[in-house]
This record gives structure tokens, C-alpha cells and sequence, in this order.
């Protein structure tokens, strides 16, 4: 179910959406983008594949808005719709990939840009030597697009051959349900991009930072050496100070 | 644990549940299982007050303070009879959830929806919650051993009760409470969440002091402790 808090139009904007993947790269990528650009809340989606979540707005300490598992936001200004997913998935979720294509269409939204991570362990050779950023798109996009990713120097994600079926395939380990969306989304004709990075879990901020900043080469979205505006959720990423009483 | 020498351990990641990546998740056999609503009564129309209590230490505090003389009227099964949510009836007036302690954390989304007809149904909806300090995240310190927070829905926030602050950030609440509060939101519903930290995993009579004073506004009536003769003040620091 999805809930908009007002009328939309969307015609020629850009989705950007986070898969939940190993270190959460993508959904850390998607707080940084709220936070810097001040993206404005416009609705919510309520699904059973996620596990339900309430809490104060992440991104302003004095408003009164809510947060829940999933949340819309948006910038007019830059012809941007952002998803951001705050719970793992723990159900099927081919409803909720139906209501976001369904929702692309319905609001003819240009391109879907789906942002994920991978394991590091699974570079390959070419991988290991360059950018540790991938890229996936589908066939309909267009040539500007891959001019401009060839100028930005991104690597495509190298595809396996599998000699039991005679099949080649595209595979993310650790991305999460990226792959399965772009799928749905590329059988429907909607142009998209998986952007992702190979990470490690830990502290993936700066994977966070670094996936941002390499999507901002593309869209151009605030000046290449502007700073991130970190959101004030994160002051307590790794739990609260001691207390006094120990010492 | 690797159970052969040589096993490749792949590493997980925190962002899977049950360390399953997404794509395991979506390759499983679907859960076909639902919840059924069985009204014992006959199904209200209309509730001027629907309150839904989440977690074993408020559903203990509020089964022995406050539904010593309530009516059972709806059994909401999952699974097996272990598993039921039931809903009482109080004073004619006031219905209250009672929401499984055995529910999994991943059927709480379904929970949310499988209500959601008797939600939409309620005039003024509360949920009640708890859980440890530890999990409280704040710049500020604090001394107290229990504190009450809050969280309103958009359409609440006129009616908000000041003297409990609300719930800031980063802290959240998941579970069927948060499933009730996002579907209270979504649909313009008023919705009143109230979470109780508290220092230890149990309720003594100092750490329920902030329940009494809340229930005494939500329920009309100040919980009737004294009635109490076992269980949630029984485990005290007293040896004996």
C-alpha cells in the first residue's frame, strides 16, 4: 500500500532506490542523498515482506515528522524520487516489486537507479585491478547514458557463463533483491541502472560516501566538492557514550 | 559454524535477516499461513478506543491492573493456539489487543493487516510498548529508572499529552505497534504510541510508577495493584 501525502507529478524524473545489501552501503548512499539535498517526505509504502518500523524524522532532530520501514521523498528541483528502505526484507516481495513498477509507470518516472553492494571477495580479475564501483543496465538505455559511462570510466558487470544450462548470467552476491527488480523492471521496458560497490561489512560509511560520489559524476546532482551533510541518526551508529557510573 | 575442515564460510552480512540474503528470502516457499479473525461477540461497528499492547512485560502489567474484569471477545489465530492475539472488552467502552508474545517479529506486517478493517473502525487508537534503557539512544543523560516517550500520528498531534515527551531520534520501535502506528498514519487515523523504558527486564513498584499515572488517563481508572498477588513485583531484589 502505498500513501502520498499530496498530488504528484513525476513525468521525467529520476527513482533512485537502495536494494538491502551486505553493509547496508545503499540505504547509508540514500540517507547521505536525503540529508545533503533536503529532500522533502511525500509518503510512505506499508508491505508485509518488510517488518513494520515507527520512529522520529532521522534527518531533523525539531521536526515532527515520522519515519516508517519504507519512505518517499522528493526534490523537485532536481527531478528526484528516493526510496528509502529501513528494515530487511523477511518475506516474498514480489508485491511490493509490483507496487514500485507499477508506481514507475503510473507517474511515468524516466529511469530507475537502483543502488546496491557486493562482497568483496567476489571481484574478479578485472575488478580487482580498477574502480571497486559496478554497473547494470538495461537494454533500452540509451546511448548518451553510455557515452557518459564510458567517459566516467565505469566498469559493467561481468556476466557468468553457466555450462549446465547454457546460460549467461549477471550475478551480485550480497545485493540483496537489486537483481530481482531490475529484472522485473527491464521485462516491463522501464530504463534502469544497478550501481554497485564492492564492500566488506563493518563501518560502510565511507562505501556510503564513495557510491554517492560516484553517482553524483553521473547526475550532477550538488557540486563535486561540496560536503555531505551527515544526518544526526547516525551519531549514536556505534551505541552511546559510557556511562559516568563505571569509571 | 564450519563443520568440515577445508569448508568455504562465506561471511554474512547484518543486513540479511537470519543471515539469508534477500535472494534466499525471495526463493523460499511462500508462507501460506494467515491470520483468521474469530469474534466471539458480535463484531463492533464502531470503537471509541482501541488500544494494542506489544511485548511481555506490558502485556503482564496490563493482564493483572486492568483486564481482571474484561470480556473476551475476539481470538485472532496464527498457526496454532499458542500463537492467538485476543482482543478484551472493557467497561463497554474500551477494547483492548493483547498481541501474542509468541508472534514472530517477521508476522507483524501481516498482523497489521489482518486488523486493519477493525483499525479503520477506531476512533481513537493507543499503543502501548516496552523495552530496556540500554536500547535508548540520547545526549542526555539520565537518572531516572523508568521514563515513558511517545510518538503521535499526524492526525493526534493536536491532542498530544505534553507532560510525556516524544520519542527523539535515532530511536525507533518496531513490531506490531509500529505496524498500527504506520497504518494509524497512512490512513489519517489518530494514533498515540507510548514506549516505557525502563532499567531491568521486569516491573517493580517503582519503575511502574509512570504506567499507573498513563493508565489512569487511558483507562479511566487508576490499575488496581493491590489486586495483584503474584508475578510482576515478585521478583524484586528481596531473597526471600
Amino acid at each position: 500500500m502505498i500513501y502520498l501525502n499530496k498530488k504528484l507529478y513525476l513525468t521525467n524524473y529520476t527513482m533512485i532506490l537502495p536494494s538491502v545489501a551486505v553493509g547496508n552501503v545503499a540505504q547509508l548512499s540514500i540517507d547521505l542523498l536525503i540529508s545533503t539535498l533536503s529532500l522533502r517526505k511525500i509518503g510512505c509504502i506499508f508491505d508485509t515482506c518488510f517488518i513494520p518500523l515507527v520512529g522520529a524524522d532521522p534527518y531533523n532532530k525539531t521536526n515532527q515528522e515520522i519515519c516508517t520501514s519504507v519512505d518517499l521523498y522528493l526534490s523537485d528541483e532536481k527531478k528526484l524520487v528516493v526510496l528509502q528502505i529501513r528494515t530487511p526484507l523477511v518475506k516474498k516481495a514480489k508485491k511490493f516489486f509490483y507496487e514500485i513498477l507499477n508506481f514507475v509507470k503510473d507517474y511515468k518516472i524516466l529511469k530507475v537507479i537502483i543502488l546496491t553492494s557486493c562482497f568483496g571477495h567476489d571481484k574478479r580479475d578485472e575488478q580487482i585491478r580498477t574502480v571497486p564501483f559496478c554497473y547494470l543496465t538495461t537494454k533500452n538505455i540509451s546511448k548518451e547514458f553510455k557515452q557518459q559511462f564510458e567517459e566516467l570510466s565505469w566498469k559493467g558487470l561481468e556476466s557468468s557463463f553457466l555450462e549446465d544450462s547454457n546460460k549467461t548470467i549477471w550475478q551480485i552476491h550480497g545485493g540483496g533483491f537489486a537483481q530481482m527488480i531490475f529484472e522485473l523492471l527491464q521485462e516491463n521496458n522501464i530504463i534502469s541502472v544497478v550501481l554497485f560497490k564492492f564492500c566488506s561489512e563493518g563501518n560502510n560509511i565511507p562505501d556510503a560516501v564513495e557510491l554517492i560520489n560516484c553517482l553524483n559524476c553521473w547526475l550532477q546532482l550538488f557540486k563535486i566538492d561540496s560536503k555531505f551533510k551527515f544526518p544526526p541518526s547516525w551519531n549514536f551508529v556505534f551505541g552511546k557514550s559510557t556511562p559516568k557510573e563505571i569509571y | 559454524m564450519a563443520s568440515f575442515f577445508g569448508e568455504v564460510v562465506y561471511p554474512v552480512s547484518r543486513a540479511f535477516w537470519n543471515d539469508e540474503d534477500d535472494h534466499e528470502v525471495l526463493e523460499n516457499t511462500e508462507d501460506t499461513r494467515e491470520f483468521v479473525i474469530n469474534w466471539i461477540e458480535s463484531e463492533p461497528s464502531k470503537l471509541d478506543k482501541f488500544i494494542i499492547v506489544e511485548g511481555e512485560m506490558m502485556i503482564d502489567f496490563v493482564t493483572k491492573t486492568i483486564l481482571e474484569n474484561s470480556k473476551l471477545v475476539c481470538i485472532i489465530e496464527y498457526d496454532c493456539d499458542k500463537n492467538s492475539t485476543r482482543i478484551y472488552l472493557i467497561d463497554n467502552s474500551i477494547y483492548v489487543c493483547i498481541v501474542s508474545t509468541k508472534l514472530d517479529l517477521i508476522h507483524t506486517g501481516q498482523l497489521t493487516e489482518a486488523i486493519a478493517p477493525i483499525l479503520s473502525n477506531s476512533v481513537n487508537l493507543y499503543t502501548l510498548t516496552s523495552d530496556h534503557m540500554l536500547h535508548f539512544k540520547s545526549d542526555e543523560e539520565t537518572n531516572s529508572i523508568s521514563f515513558l516517550k511517545k510518538l503521535c500520528s499526524s492526525r493526534s498531534q493536536s491532542n498530544e499529552n505534553s507532560e510525556i515527551s516524544t520519542l527523539n531520534q535515532p530511536n525507533f520501535v518496531t513490531g506490531a505497534c509500529a505496524g498500527v502506528f504506520t497504518y494509524a498514519e497512512m490512513t489519517d487515523l489518530p494514533c498515540i504510541m507510548y514506549i516505557l523504558y525502563t532499567d531491568t527486564f521486569i516491573l517493580d513498584s517503582k519503575n511502574a510508577l509512570p504506567l499507573v499515572e498513563l493508565f489512569s488517563d487511558l483507562f479511566g481508572k487508576r490499575p488496581n495493584l493491590s489486586a495483584v498477588n503474584s508475578s510482576f513485583f515478585n521478583k524484586g531484589n528481596l531473597y526471600m
